[in-house]
């Protein structure tokens, strides 16, 4: 939950979906974000391969090592360093990669095992950076403008995903732009038939107008994260996925009432 | 309002027009007799099973139900068929129309604002009251209001007296020419009501629809 002085909002849930709830598998999304000292906001999404048989753990390690370093490195008073945001994006991916590594010398499984996404943003000091390796997506507003920063990546077919345990996992797609967005949103897979249009991943206005029309003016009394989570788990969006459902929303605070 | 909106959502998932029915429904002290209450919530679950078998009905007709009886409650709030629970309603008190015709029309309105803000066309909202009673509160204001919004064709009023109604009384709150039930048939009413709902969401936002007489339920 925000601070309610910070630039920033930001709210995030994984609920499992219908399906791994059916059938006894535990919730294989996972996220986590922090609103910075700095001023920065980062937030990390993974979502666990349904074939990997560790990748729950797989997912949660990712999302808060990844986590950890992006707070680590964006920890400072120097705002003049912007490029900083990509530096720490290639952290968080090398560090998440490194301690699924080290899980699976230790607990000795293959890695494959622990394969998961992984997608990282770090907002702030005037300037965005994402990284991004699997399927899920990200979309940002820039003054009305919805645009999908990054699309699904999927291997040669349509059931393949890019897991962070493959072995070009260096090959993770970066993102930066040198405009603050209004508002931000990363998913897993789980919403993308709700989220996006398959045939060109351009974002549903009328799926994200409401979130980022509301976002900036989360606060803490609201309850914001079960009202996601309930919304998450709602029928209308069941109908549509069995699959886990993460959805992370990241926006700047407005304290005026701009829409009823 | 803080926050946001889920409802809004709603509409991106299910872009489909929407048919809005308002249940007034007379919940007062005497529906309990002969079990008239309990024929009613039967009804109610005639209504929901016979829309859910149409698939597009049960994406367009949108239900909320208003009881009065004691005091006026929105029941439930509108919700299309796919997801409506019907209640169990029990009986008490007196009998406030008038308050629950405003509550109805208020109820249509904000949804109506809804619909617009989100893009989304609509048929002509209906009113639907049953009541087996006459108003215990002030109702003339409500009825004009009501007959005004009638002949500015903003909403359908259908007007069902079950025995015991003061049908004078409710001929001069409805518009239309209030409908005596025949016994305890609620649950033909119903069946009458879920046939009707579904051609007019088959039909285009705007059109005409020529209903079935209500032969099965009503006395003449």
């Amino acid at each position: 939950m925000s601070p309610p002085d910070s630039a920033w909002r930001i709210i995030g849930r994984s609920v499992v979906g219908s399906g791994h709830e059916r059938v006894g598998l535990p919730c294989q999304d996972a996220c986590a974000y922090r609103l910075l000292p700095s001023g920065v906001v980062v937030a990390a999404v993974a979502d666990g391969l349904g074939s990997a048989e560790r990748s729950a753990d797989g997912a949660q390690i990712a999302v808060r090592v990844a986590l950890e370093t992006l707070e680590s490195v964006l920890n400072t008073d120097d705002e003049s360093a912007p490029e900083l945001l990509s530096k720490a994006i290639a952290a968080a991916f090398a560090a998440a990669r490194s301690a699924l590594e080290q899980e699976a010398e230790d607990a000795s499984v293959p890695l494959r095992e622990l394969a998961t996404t992984l997608m990282v943003v770090a907002c702030g000091w005037g300037h965005l950076a994402a990284g991004h390796l699997g399927d899920g997506a990200i979309v940002g507003i820039w003054s009305d403008q919805l645009r999908t920063i990054s699309a699904p990546q999927r291997g040669e077919f349509a059931n393949v995903t890019l897991p962070l345990t493959m072995d070009e996992a260096g090959s993770f797609v970066v993102y930066t732009s040198d405009a603050e967005p209004d508002a931000l949103a990363l998913f897993s897979d789980g919403l993308q038939n709700l989220a996006l249009d398959a045939r060109d991943n351009a974002p549903f206005k009328g799926f994200f107008r409401p979130l980022f029309a509301g976002i900036g003016r989360v606060t803490e009394t609201d309850q914001t994260d079960e009202q996601l989570a309930d919304f998450l788990n709602s029928p209308r969006i069941n109908e549509r996925t069995d699959d886990d459902k993460t959805l992370v929303l990241i926006g700047r605070a407005s304290d005026s009432v701009a829409e009823g | 309002m803080s926050g946001i909106d889920y409802n809004a959502l709603e509409f991106a998932q299910n872009p489909e027009p929407r048919c809005p029915c308002v249940l007034l429904l007379d919940t007062s002290g005497s529906m309990s007799i002969d079990n008239r209450i309990g024929e009613l919530s039967e009804g109610l679950a005639v209504l929901a099973d016979e829309l859910r078998t149409d698939d597009l009905a049960s994406l367009r007709v949108e239900i909320a139900i208003v009881t009065f009886g004691g005091e006026v409650n929105i029941q439930q709030d509108f919700v299309t068929v796919d997801r409506f629970n019907p209640p169990q309603l029990s009986a008490y008190g007196g009998t406030p129309m008038g308050t629950a015709i405003e509550v109805g029309l208020n109820l249509l309105h904000d949804r109506k604002q809804r619909y617009k803000q989100s893009g989304v066309a609509y048929y002509r909202p209906w009113l639907f009251l049953i009541t087996d009673g006459e108003p215990t509160d002030e109702w003339r204001a409500s009825a004009q209001r009501l007959h005004d919004e009638a002949n500015r064709k903003k909403v359908a009023f259908f007007a069902v007296g079950v025995q015991g109604t003061n049908m004078n009384t409710l001929s001069q709150v409805s518009p239309r020419t209030p409908v005596m039930l025949r016994g305890l048939r609620f649950r033909e009413l119903f069946q009458w009501l879920s046939t009707s709902l579904s051609s007019v969401s088959h039909s285009q936002p705007g059109d005409a629809v020529t209903l079935q007489p209500p032969t099965d339920w009503s006395q003449v």
